[in-house]
């Protein structure tokens, strides 16, 4: 059995594709600052002092790493309007739905950056007199974050790869021109073969970049 | 200056200290000596609050700093009062503590520009002249990694000068130095209370103790067992179990 591969149809397809990658960066950018932001809150919540805090962020968090991306994302989509009485435009929708999914994720990476943070170091800072913020600040989180960003990044690559799964609910991102493409042209081995390279041109590249800058900063002045 | 009643402190089933009071009067330096696990330790933490006691009472300058009754819950609330008389209080720690992100200027001149609202400049010339208290002052760009044991510790001590403490509190600060850099650090402890500061100094160097304290407190198994001037003490100890701490740790071989 042999396959006619037909590869001229990817340079026709490529505008499209493009256009698709686009929009596939706007979703990982805007997902990655929104889930940044909340996931500061969410580290702060699990560090809480007050159980009534901590404990139900600790749901919230468990919750949304122990469900599939895909269940969040339709479960927002479909559901909440029903539940809420609330329709979100898609795009919207699925930024909610996604924040919500990484949020947990960077939120336990800060957690995790913050408490590796030896305890002495807080007890300088509290014989100082500074404040729980100027603490965090200056004292912790400067020394957190040289653990928390290549964690943050290789999320934030994880994150890009699975903005495709946006597709599904018609967000017209990198997959799903791919898919159309795939359709109109009867090749979707050849267009399907080409978005993931496309992927990967992006990942591979920022991944290496995230080693370098792990080596880096494990070898730092600490 | 320091006035501390009835201390009780546990972990868990261990007992740590167990009804302990201690005062220390201003421009006095009170050595505290005893074995590993007696709670000297344990009692200077409780003095500036990083341990919550079980029960037990704590003044600083005549202004009530912990009252703790037993079932009292939950860590120490740090209100503005308890951090304003918290800071009247400077620690050094055994294992230096200083920010490892922060140049040695940056670590002295944090806490007056955010606790005490100086400008930066006026922190950084105070840091500077506190530096060359220290002998440091050539040091002041460096970073902590840089530094010997012995270097870390002075500006260890010179980040706790920085606010202006009224009481400077040592736990074990050459516990962690190699032999040979033991001195400097004590040599400029000695200058501090010389200069009268109030200073509690828990240590294993017997040398400072004898030479620099005004009184020494002997601890074992959480209690206060046997205090006075260091002649005394070191010299005719009235309770054995004294005697037989100071025969093991001065007998050399």
């Amino acid at each position: 059995m042999s396959y006619d591969w037909a590869w001229h149809v990817v340079p026709r397809a490529f505008p499209a594709l493009l256009r698709g990658l686009e929009m596939t960066l706007a979703v990982t950018a805007v997902v990655v600052v929104c889930g940044f932001a909340l996931g500061t809150l969410v580290a702060a919540g699990r560090l809480a002092r007050s159980p009534l805090v901590s404990k139900p962020v600790a749901l919230y968090v468990e919750i949304f790493r122990g469900t599939p991306a895909l269940v969040q994302l339709v479960w927002v989509y479909y559901c909440l309007p029903i539940v809420l009485g609330l329709e979100l435009p898609s795009f919207a929708s699925i930024v909610v739905a996604l924040t919500l999914n990484v949020a947990a994720f960077y939120g336990e990476a800060i957690r995790a950056g913050i408490q590796a943070i030896p305890r002495d170091q807080t007890e300088a800072a509290d014989v100082l007199g500074l404040g729980y913020l100027d603490k965090m600040r200056f004292v912790i989180l400067p020394q957190a974050f040289r653990i928390i960003i290549p964690v943050a990044l290789s999320q934030s690559i994880s994150l890009f790869k699975d903005t495709a799964l946006v597709s599904t609910l018609g967000v017209a991102d990198l997959m799903y021109q791919a898919r159309v493409l795939a359709t109109e042209t009867y090749r979707p081995i050849e267009i399907l073969s080409t978005a993931a390279l496309i992927y990967f041109a992006i990942a591979f590249p920022c991944t290496i970049a995230t080693r370098i800058l792990e080596v880096r900063l494990a070898t730092a002045r600490r | 200056m320091i006035r501390a009643r009835g201390l009780h402190k546990r972990f868990g089933v261990l007992e740590v200290l167990r009804d302990v009071s201690l005062t220390v009067a201003p421009a006095e330096t009170v050595v505290v000596i005893g074995p590993s696990g007696s709670g000297k330790s344990t009692l200077l933490r409780c003095l500036i609050g990083l341990e919550t006691p079980e029960a037990g009472e704590v003044d600083i300058g005549g202004q009530p700093f912990i009252r703790r009754r037993s079932g009292d819950r939950g860590p120490l609330r740090r209100t503005a009062e308890f951090r304003r008389l918290q800071r009247q209080m400077g620690m050094v720690f055994q294992q230096f503590s200083l920010f490892p992100h922060l140049t040695v200027l940056q670590n002295v001149a944090l806490a007056p520009v955010r606790v005490l609202g100086l400008p930066a400049e006026a922190a950084r010339a105070r840091a500077r002249q506190l530096l060359a208290k220290v002998d440091l002052a050539d040091k002041a760009d460096a970073y902590p990694e840089k530094l010997s044991g012995g270097q870390k510790q002075r500006v260890s001590i010179a980040r706790a000068l920085a606010l202006e403490p009224r009481i400077m509190l040592f736990d074990e600060v050459t516990s962690a130095l190699d032999p040979e850099l033991i001195h400097e650090v004590l040599s400029v402890m000695k200058q501090l209370a010389t200069d009268g500061m109030t200073m509690v100094v828990v240590t294993h160097e017997m040398g400072f103790a004898h030479k620099v304290a005004d009184r020494v407190v002997f601890m074992d198994e959480g209690s206060i067992v046997e205090e006075g001037p260091p002649a005394a003490l070191f010299g005719a100890p009235r309770e054995s179990r004294t005697r037989a701490f100071l025969e093991k740790v001065l007998t050399h071989i």
